[in-house]
Formats: structure tokens, sequence, C-alpha cells
């Protein structure tokens, strides 16, 4: 009679512990996952606000390095011409454009200007302040995930201390241990919910401001990259918008600087909208961060399951189409 | 005049200048253009330079929420690395009763689940 009732407590505490304890804490690993492959796709775009700079700088220099005389004698033209490599297209000189030696030239250029590389004297330090925020964030979402322990539970080998006792039927033994393990679970289980509880409540107004600084930082990134492009469209429109570039360049020539204005406009544009992108999984972890502080305070951990899901459905897009930009 | 004020007129008046030097390029005046063109870069260069000194200062002004979401970090992974050896703790006495099986195989069941629960609460004092 003992036996059987301790059964059917063991399978129903069982049912239990299987249905309600360990969901909760695996939303919370979920974020906390999303969290670390988020780290480099962060790190990328934080990262861009300074090469944007570089680039910005680049379009710069080669829009206003100086009017170089066409060979054939047509001074006016604002071409800016290769001699060696690579070799101008065939009926006139190219256009210059940039590669990794014109942005050591253009940061050569920014410090004769200026008296200083501000690329490396003022973007760098919000940079690297920006990824000191980025990490704060994105280390605490994986410090909850630490605590939620990945959400499986844990098995405790109070299988075969049962499968000794003799006087047990297999499926009481097993019962038992059942019981026992999800007993020790949820008792563990318990402990990882208050901490979460806990630290989501105490830390939520602190990683708003955090992530409004994130916020801030990709909206100056965001004008950043609008000069970048401004620049690279006034070197393009400048050289492509001389009346008399057909004379050195060839109809061909020209679709193909078309071409290529347009391509380098299209990267910009990208990676404005990943800024975008990454403003928005900013927003997804607030709002799923705020629920988690709301849900601790309830005790309403069973809402924690759509927290999740709902953070993972919103922040996960935004990453992958960041990280697409940066590939 | 605040710096977002300022950088946003400095940007704007920097885009501003594309009409001008359009026309000049049109005109056939490219010196005039290229002026226009080094000014429109100093202008966008300042407003570039006071946005990025300006979220440096957000941040240096803001620097305790981040500290404070740091030493939260912290303490959620002191507290995940005291739950993970609890749970050691739990399972080297479980496995060291285990193999006293000629102990536990002279306890009845219901002693026998006492005998554990009583060990499982133990674990609170994280010192089994």
């Amino acid at each position: 009679m003992v036996n059987e009732r301790l059964f059917s407590v063991g399978l129903t505490m069982a049912l239990l512990c299987a249905c309600k304890q360990s969901i909760d804490l695996s939303a919370v690993t979920a974020i906390a996952t999303l969290a670390t492959t988020a780290k480099p796709t962060y790190a990328a775009i934080t990262n861009d606000y300074y090469e944007s700079c570089l680039r910005y700088n680049g379009w710069v220099l080669l829009a206003t390095e100086g009017i170089l005389t066409d060979p054939q004698g047509r001074s006016d033209m604002v071409l800016k011409a290769i001699p060696e490599a690579p070799p101008p297209p065939p009926g006139g000189p190219a256009l210059q454009t940039m590669g990794p030696a014109e942005l050591q030239k253009a940061n050569d250029y920014i410090k004769k200007l200026i008296g200083s590389e501000y690329c490396d004297t003022a973007i760098r330090p919000a940079v690297d302040d920006w990824q000191h925020a980025n990490d704060a964030v994105l280390g605490y979402l994986e410090a909850l995930g630490r605590v939620a322990g990945g959400g499986k539970p844990t098995d405790f080998g109070f299988d075969a201390l049962t499968g000794h006792i003799t006087s047990l039927t297999k499926p009481q033994s097993k019962a038992i241990s059942s019981f026992l393990d999800d007993l020790s679970n949820q008792i563990f289980n318990a402990d990882r919910r208050n901490t979460i509880g806990d630290s989501a409540v105490k830390a939520d107004q602190a990683l708003g401001v955090v992530l409004d600084l994130c916020r801030s930082a990709a909206t100056e990134y965001k004008k950043e990259l609008a000069r970048e492009r401004g620049e690279l469209n006034t070197f393009y429109s400048f050289n492509l918008g001389q009346p008399n570039v057909p004379i050195g360049i060839r109809r061909v020539g020209l679709v193909q600087y078309e071409v290529d204005w347009q391509s380098r406009l299209s990267s910009v544009d990208q990676k404005i909208a990943a800024a975008d992108a990454y403003v928005k999984s900013l927003e997804a972890i607030r709002t799923a961060h705020a629920d988690l502080a709301k849900n601790a305070t309830a005790k309403t951990w069973e809402a924690l399951y759509k927290t999740g899901a709902v953070f993972y459905s919103d922040f996960q897009p935004k990453v992958v189409a960041i990280a697409k930009t940066f590939k | 005049v605040e710096e977002k004020d300022l950088e946003a007129a400095l940007d704007a008046f920097a885009d501003d200048l594309d009409a001008l030097i359009s026309y000049w390029t049109n005109a056939g005046d490219n010196k005039r253009a290229l002026q226009c063109i080094q000014a429109q870069a100093g202008l966008r260069t300042a407003a570039s330079i006071i946005g990025a000194s300006d979220l440096v200062a957000q941040f240096n002004q803001d620097k305790a929420a981040i500290q404070t979401l740091t030493d939260a970090t912290n303490t959620l992974n002191s507290n995940a690395d005291k739950i993970t050896q609890e749970q050691k703790n739990v399972s080297m006495v479980v496995g060291i009763l285990n193999a006293a099986t000629e102990i536990v195989g002279a306890l009845s069941p219901f002693k026998l689940s006492a005998v554990l629960q009583g060990l499982v609460d133990l674990k609170g004092a994280a010192t089994i």
C-alpha cells in the first residue's frame, strides 16, 4: 500500500516536473545562447563605426586630392588616373576607387589635414565604450543562462541507488528514483529561479540605461554611415558629372562606374539596415528582460516560456540579418 | 546650442552644399567645386567629431549603470558556480550511498525515501 502510494506520488511529481519545472529555465537558457551567438555580430557592427569613419575619409581624400591633368591635355578633367595597376580601361584613364592602400593613405591624409587621426582619437574611444556596453549586456544575458543551467534536469544517480532495494518492483524503483531526482531538481531549480528573479528585478533599470546607450551609439553610427554615403555620392557625382567626362572615358566605362557607384551605395545602405536591426534586437532584449522581471515579481514562472519564445522570434532574425551584412 | 543640434546643423549644411557642388561642376568650374567639396568634408568631419565626443560623454555619465550590470553578471556567475557545486555534492553523496549497498538494502523503501529526502534537504547548506 505504501509502495503504491509512493509510486503514485513519484509519477505525479515526475510529470509535474517534466511539464512545468524545466521549461522556464530552458527559455532563459535559449536567451543566453542567442546572446553568445550575437557577440561577434555586435562586435562587427560596432567596429564598423570606426571603419565607416576611415571609408568616409577615403572618399574625402579621393574627391579633394587635386585635379590630375589628363595626359591628352584635357586639363579640366577631374579624373583620378591610376598610371599602373590596375590598368585604365580602354579609351581613357580610370576613376580611382578605394582599397586598403587608399584607406591607409586616407588616414595619413587626415593626420595632415587636422593634425590628428580623428578616427583614432575621437571615434575609436566611442567605439570602445559602445563595445564595452555591448559586452555588459550580452555578458549579463549569458550569466542568466549559466544560472538557468541549460534547463535540463540533472541525474543525481538515485536510479542506481533504488535499484539495489530488492523489495521494490522495477516500476516502483523507477518511480521512486524519478521522484527523488525530480525533487532534487526542483529544489535546485527553485534556487535558480530565485537567483534569476532577484537579479532581473535589481538589474532591470541598469540594463535599460545601458540599452539606451547602445541605442544612442547605433544612432551615431548611422549618422557616420550617412556621411560616408554623402561623401561617396560627392566623389562619384563630381567625377561622373563632369561635362567633358565622355571625352576621357568610353560609354562602357561610364556604365561600369555607375554600377560601381550603385554597388557601393547599396553596401552602405545594407549597413544602415543592419544598424536598424541591431536597435530592434536591443528592444527585444529590453522587452524580454522586463517580462522576466515582471514574472519574477509576480512568480508566474510559466509565463517565462512565452517570454523566451517571443524573445527568440524577435531577436534571432535580427542577429542573423546583421551577421549576413558583415560576412 | 547643444552638441546634438550643432551636429545636425553641420550635417544639414554639408548636405546643402551638394547643390552648390553640382552647380559649379556643371558649370565646369572645378576649382570652386573642389573648394565646396573641401568645405563640405570639413563640416561633416566636425559633425562626426562632435557626435562621437557627445557619445563618449553619455557613456561617462552613465557608466554607473554599466558597472551595476557588470556586478549583477558577476553575482549571477558566482551563484551559477555555487548551484553547480551543490548539485555535484548531492550526486557525490548519492554515489557514496550507492556504493554502500548493504546499508541501503537493509532499509525499507519508505525509510530510504526519508533518508534521501534528508540528503536533498541538506544540500541547502552546501556543505555535504
